[in-house]
């Protein structure tokens, strides 16, 4: 069943399209809730949720191109997680401390250098920057939201998403750099080889 | 999303971040499921209540309610059938609180005949039971006993309302002027909770469906017997003959036990009731409801919800008809139809027909609201496209709502 097939039928309330809906797109959705939600309960429960939403709203999806479905589930994901208040000044407060995290800037870098570094590694040092920052690095990097989406999903003003990146990337450089130099909190000797060439 | 970005270390980081798979619970669905239905619920319930509750409001708080006025048609009425004109009452009396009602409206009568804003009224301006206030009685016994042969006159039988004569014949409002209470339709507002008495569960279980299934016979070599000598080489008699029977695809009709749609069999309603007589009503009206039915559609099972929308007609037996507490019985029909399903592909359902058999009981809770419950046992009389344990076992329902008299 192609996209358009199984968001129509969704619409139509058909249980099987649902469940299938579920299948094809729960990881995925549930491993974007796990970049925004506090803990793994809190991003079944945030998954769970958006998926309620999306069979309630999924007869105002249109179709306009290959994945375009995702696309719009994770958006709704999106504004469902950022839809507290609350959330939403708490992140704005922390970005707007700019002292959290060192503006110097790194040496980057390269795609290869990155690309080797573990997956368990990657995810760990972009779980150690402030939430607020880890928040703009996740939804511009990995969700590719430009500045004045994030802006308009966190309440924040463009310049603050933007400049909230350049502190991000920065300091993840910096962890990447230092891994494959050997050093940092991240790099363990004798757990993960050297991957500087 | 639709900025593009360069192929730098971030995009690296993008990729392996996107290439870790999240496993799914296998409780995830099930628990998806749960709260669309509990969402829906609600949804549903909220929009039922902010329909309901206007029509309840407006039934409670309107317009006719709060315009009791006294009606002003018997008296003049009265003056015409008994050829004498009831004396209005001395000046004294105006400047009373009734002072203000006109003398046209002022109605000798029983008790009841005055509207309930007089009620409101000081005591001492009340009617008595001949419908004159009791401050009148000494004051000016002329009033009464000049309206009274009135009552008794030769035509006194056009004004039955009059005369006392109909404990229940008594119009109270103007526009409701010769029907009784009992008399005026009363609309109901049904909500109905339905379950099954045998069978299986009303929210689960198995049904077993017919499937057709295509199954492939491998080629295989059977043996049709034995060899035979023939002529100069008998050294193959006796050696077994085999036939080879190629693969074979053929369909088989195979029983599955398809799980029921985990639905609550609910249903809604709207319904008029009209009496014909003190004791004996007709109701019909237009019900909604939602049932579990499997079927099959291109050779695979299906669970679905039907929803029907059905219009019953029933007739119902009302004892002690004018106390707050009354037990009812009755007995009616219902044709449905089922217009849309839900969690598969609809099939030609025909129009279903059931009777049913009903007691119950109703109280009133304010002027004119009563609330109800009756257990209803029902039978279906066809069968429905859909496999189902209902229209094969009669059921159980139980219904419960509010009627308000119109």
């Amino acid at each position: 069943m192609d996209e358009q097939e199984l968001a129509i039928r969704c619409a139509r309330g058909d249980g099987a399209a649902r469940r299938e809906l579920y299948e094809t797109y729960g990881s995925r959705l549930l491993a974007l809730c796990r970049r925004y939600a506090s803990d793994s309960a809190e991003a079944e429960d945030l998954m769970q949720d958006a998926f309620v939403k999306i069979f309630r709203v999924i007869g105002r999806f249109r179709w306009t191109r290959p994945s375009s479905l995702y696309s719009w589930m994770a958006r709704v994901t999106l504004n469902l997680a950022f839809d507290s208040a609350k959330k939403r000044r708490r992140l704005a407060r922390e970005l707007a401390d700019v002292e959290s995290l060192s503006a110097l800037p790194a040496d980057e870098p390269g795609y290869d250098e990155a690309a080797s570094v573990p997956l368990d590694v990657l995810q760990a040092m972009i779980a150690s920057l402030p939430e607020g920052y880890r928040t703009v690095f996740n939804l511009y990097c990995i969700e590719e939201l430009s500045h004045k989406e994030i802006a308009a999903l966190l309440g924040i003003k463009e310049r603050s998403s933007s400049a909230s990146l350049a502190r991000a990337r920065a300091s993840l450089a910096r962890s990447i750099r230092q891994f494959l130099n050997g050093e940092g909190p991240f790099f363990v000797r004798g757990t993960f080889p050297k991957m500087k060439q | 999303m639709k900025h593009v970005t360069n192929k730098d270390w971030t995009d690296a980081v993008r990729e392996r971040i996107l290439s870790d798979g999240t496993a799914l619970s296998s409780a995830g669905w099930a628990a998806v499921e749960r709260r669309v239905r509990r969402s829906a619920a609600l949804r549903h319930g909220g929009l039922a209540a902010a329909v309901l509750l206007p029509v309840i409001a407006l039934l409670l708080w309107s317009p006719w309610r709060q315009a009791a006025t006294p009606p002003a048609a018997p008296a003049p009425r009265l003056a015409e059938s008994s050829g004498s004109v009831p004396p209005e009452p001395p000046a004294s009396l105006r400047s009373g609180p009734l002072a203000a009602t006109s003398p046209s409206n002022f109605i000798p009568g029983p008790a009841s005949v005055i509207p309930d804003v007089i009620g409101d009224l000081p005591l001492a301006a009340r009617p008595a039971d001949n419908g004159v206030p009791a401050d009148m009685d000494e004051t000016a016994p002329s009033v009464a006993e000049e309206a009274s042969p009135s009552f008794s006159g030769a035509d006194s039988h056009h004004s039955p309302a009059l005369t006392g004569e109909a404990e229940e014949g008594i119009p109270i409002r103007a526009w409701d002027e010769g029907k009784t209470a009992r008399q005026r339709p009363r609309l109901a507002l049904r909500v109905h909770a339905a379950t099954a008495v045998r069978g299986v569960s009303v929210a689960g279980g198995m049904l077993p469906l017919t499937v057709m299934k295509q199954i492939t016979e491998e080629g295989h070599w059977i043996e049709v017997g034995s060899a035979v000598s023939t002529g100069d080489d008998p050294s193959g008699a006796g050696d077994k003959v085999m036939v080879y029977v190629p693969s074979e695809t053929k369909w088989v009709s195979e029983t599955v036990q398809t799980p029921q749609a985990p639905v609550f069999p609910m249903a809604v309603g709207i319904s008029l009731d009209v009496p014909i007589s003190r004791h004996w009503a007709l109701t019909t009206g237009l019900d909604y409801c939602q049932r579990p039915g499997n079927s099959v559609y291109n050779n695979q099972p299906q669970s679905l919800v039907v929803h029907y929308f059905g219009v019953p007609v029933e007739i119902h037996c009302l004892f002690w008809p004018e106390s707050r507490f009354r037990v009812f019985a009755g007995a009616g029909v219902k044709v449905e139809k089922s217009l849309f399903v839900t969690g598969g592909e609809p099939l030609q359902d025909p129009f279903l027909f059931s009777a049913n058999l009903q007691a119950g009981a109703d109280v009133r809770i304010l002027p004119g609201i009563r609330l109800y419950v009756a257990p209803v046992l029902s039978q279906f009389l066809n069968k429905s496209a859909y496999n189902n344990t209902w229209d094969t076992n009669p059921h159980v329902s139980l219904r419960m709502g509010m009627s308000f008299e119109l």
